[in-house]
């Protein structure tokens, strides 16, 4: 037998329904029902909400802190069971997009799903456990996304890569290596380091830019391949950059060719460096 | 010639926002203040490619139009209800995608701009 669902009328007339019990229930726990004046079991005949005594206990239950905690537990255990479900399926079935959909098709199915994961778009009072379920919804959706674009970019056959050359005094985690008039910088993000992206004041990863350690000599204006890895993450991030400006132990490099996925990452990736710091 | 959106709610200033929003984007606007009257503008021959949907509504309620027109156009719900369950149920009902409110411009537009760009809907065409 389905669930009895019902139709909520304000006291402005508007009309929310047809939900079930559980869905008014964890509505009115997140403090978003509060002027309920009539409700209806068929959305044709409205009758005071006190006729309806199922309804008016659930909505005349006191809302505690603790309730509106607890609704947030349950959507961030919603969230996790969600990512897990997801963690071995194709991304065609993640994005609910044919195989062999066009880039647009792609990125249509991902803005659409990973809006209400966005870190910067929470509540103020959204709890550190739902915050961290929707940055790992965020980055896990972005993750594909980028894998999605880049499968998009590449060319039919890629030349192998040179050797790298050794680099003359890198720093630790950023492997430079010179081609031609170019540079390649390889870079190995530990979890939680986002300096790179956020060590430049003016130039930082709000303007597509990050700040590379190094102590060789580069001269503004050269291009850059960069490839940036993040511990605890399959997927690199390729990017063309530009050198911007060479400063004592290191340069800003621009990136050219990010789109919103990749955005996303490095968003995301920054936001949780800063809320572990 | 563009695309077709319609803004379903009955908030004029809602409707107001979304409009200034997608001034940018290339879009022929349309507005509804009611769910019967986004009903009559959906089923004619040529619906809109995109309509922002308000969930509570007087008369039809956002969830009933939902149902009834998602066959045919790319529907992007709008509402401050955002709990997970009540997005999961307007997802479920056939929603492309779910606008909190208060609603950010940037957001309205890039929702927008990729529903537009998505094909495989009749408004599309």
């Amino acid at each position: 037998m389905s669930e009895t669902e019902y139709w909520l009328a304000d006291s402005e007339a508007r009309v929310l329904g047809p939900i079930g019990l559980e869905v008014i229930r964890n509505l009115h726990v997140r403090g978003k029902l509060t002027d309920v004046r009539a409700v209806s079991s068929d959305g044709k005949k409205f009758v005071p909400l006190r006729e309806v005594p199922e309804l008016l206990k659930v909505l005349s239950t006191p809302v505690t802190a603790n309730d509106a905690t607890r609704a947030q537990i349950e959507t961030t255990a919603q969230i996790r069971d969600w990512l897990a479900s997801i963690h071995d399926r194709p991304s065609t079935e993640v994005f609910k997009v044919l195989p062999g959909s066009s880039r647009d098709t792609w990125r249509a199915a991902f803005f659409a799903l990973v809006f209400r994961y966005v870190p910067g778009r929470l509540p103020p009072d959204t709890t550190q456990e739902l915050r961290l379920a929707c940055e790992d919804a965020f980055l896990a959706l972005s993750e594909r996304m980028v894998e999605v674009e880049r499968q998009f970019r590449a060319p039919a056959s890629s030349p192998p890569a040179p050797p790298p050359l050794p680099a003359a005094d890198p720093p630790p985690s950023a492997r430079i290596t010179h081609r031609g008039q170019s540079l390649s910088v390889q870079l190995s993000l530990r979890a939680g380091d986002a300096r790179p992206f956020t060590q430049d004041m003016e130039h930082n990863w709000q303007t597509d830019a990050l700040f590379i350690h190094t102590h060789e000599r580069v001269v503004p204006g050269t291009q850059v391949e960069l490839v940036l890895s993040f511990e605890g993450h399959v997927t690199q991030l390729h990017a063309a950059g530009r050198v911007m400006a060479a400063r004592v132990g290191g340069f800003t490099t621009r990136l050219l060719n990010l789109g919103e996925a990749e955005r996303a990452v490095i968003r995301t990736w920054v936001a949780r460096a800063t809320t572990r710091s | 010639m563009n695309p077709q959106v319609l803004v379903v709610d009955d908030d004029q200033l809602i409707r107001t926002m979304v409009r200034d929003a997608l001034s940018d984007v290339p879009c022929d606007i349309h507005e509804a203040d009611s769910g019967d009257a986004a009903l009559s503008i959906v089923s004619r021959e040529k619906p809109p490619a995109v309509v922002l949907l308000d969930l509570m509504m007087p008369g039809k309620s956002g969830l009933e139009v939902l149902k009834r027109i998602s066959e045919r156009t790319r529907v992007l719900v709008m509402s401050a209800l955002d709990t997970e369950a009540l997005v999961q149920q307007a997802l479920k009902a056939g929603a492309h995608g779910f606008l909190a409110k208060p609603i950010h411009p940037l957001d309205v537009q890039n929702l927008v701009r990729a529903a537009l760009e998505a094909p495989g809907r009749a408004g599309d065409e």
